[in-house]
């Protein structure tokens, strides 16, 4: 403490309050205040924090597990819940420090509703996004894998497109399957406007047999995905933050607004 | 409410019958409401935050799956 308290009082020593070697030369005192500084932190005992790593102008998201709608999944389910992704969704889009999204996907599908809702809200977005499917992007994971301005897809990466099934949760009258129907085009209209896959494929892939053991559907793997016109290249994270990187500086040179 | 999914539903909703969390409201002095699962009488897990404020979802403080301590209001 003593240490503190002289350090303290030398410069309200009057004879030492001249100004003019300040500015005369004002790089001779800044070394003198900082080494008192680092004393004073020194005699005190703090410890000194390390400062804090640059902020990203990239706001990543992953979704995994199961999307979670309206009802919470019981515990053996690894879920990513709508009700959190979208609030983060409008943050991210008014924070001008945020420029652009990075959305990472290994998902095995889940709540219709939920799954279209964060599709259609990554689509709105006006910040530049890219997609990255790693491991899976199953059923209600495709939309979302396409909703973003650009999609990647790693090499081993699957997609499983198969039809809606009937759940025990739905009664089973002829009104049922046009329901269903109804739901399957959701998610048919908006995975056809947002990649350049036909609906006449997208829909033969759906109802493909042979495929998978105990359901219809295709397996889509990499770069079948992307052959498909469903996603847009293979690749990893390196190459998807890149690109992203090269979309915010483009949309900084059109002044915020993206093409 | 329609599941579309890989994974085989009835595996999805094992044991939903008996899934019974007890969530508690807590309001913060900010203005936010907070859903959180009670771990112990001081401490809980936070399930939901419910907010006007876009911003406080960016907050890693506010984070669901992280701990709150709970205290008595006015000390």
């Amino acid at each position: 403490m003593m240490d503190i308290q002289l350090s303290n009082s030398e410069p309200e020593n009057p004879d030492q309050q001249q100004p003019s070697p300040v500015i005369a030369n004002p790089t001779v005192k800044q070394p003198d205040e900082k080494k008192g500084l680092l004393e004073s932190i020194q005699q005190l005992g703090q410890a000194s924090v390390p400062s804090p790593a640059p902020e990203s102008n990239i706001f990543t998201l992953s979704i995994i597990g199961q999307i979670e709608g309206h009802i919470v999944l019981p515990p053996q389910n690894k879920t990513t819940k709508y009700e959190h992704i979208m609030p983060q969704l409008v943050a991210a889009e008014q924070n001008p420090k945020i420029e652009g999204m990075l959305i990472i996907l290994n998902t095995v599908g889940g709540d219709v509703e939920a799954g279209l809702a964060i599709a259609e809200m990554i689509a709105s977005l006006s910040k530049p996004t890219v997609t990255l499917v790693l491991g899976g992007g199953h059923s209600i994971g495709v939309p979302i894998a396409v909703a973003s301005d650009y999609s990647y897809i790693a090499e081993t990466a699957t997609m499983t497109i198969h039809p809606i099934r009937l759940t025990g949760l739905v009664i089973g009258v002829p009104q049922t399957f046009e329901y269903l129907d109804k739901m399957q085009d959701r998610v048919v209209s908006f995975v056809t406007r947002h990649s350049s896959i036909t609906e006449k494929q997208f829909k033969d892939l759906m109802f493909t047999t042979g495929e998978l053991t105990r359901d219809i559907g295709t397996n889509v793997i990499g770069s079948d995905a992307v052959k498909l016109g469903l996603i847009d290249e293979v690749g990893g994270l390196g190459i998807a933050l890149r690109r992203l990187q090269s979309m915010i500086e483009e949309r900084r040179g059109n002044g915020g607004v993206m093409q | 409410m329609i599941i579309y999914s890989v994974v085989p539903p009835e595996q999805i909703f094992d044991g939903l019958e008996n899934h019974h969390p007890q969530y508690k409201e807590v309001k913060l002095s900010n203005g936010a409401t907070m859903i959180v699962e009670p771990v112990s009488l001081t401490e809980g897990k936070i399930v939901r935050l419910i907010s006007p404020r876009a911003e406080d979802y960016l907050n890693p403080r506010y984070t669901p799956g992280n701990r709150i301590f709970f205290r008595p209001d006015g000390l």
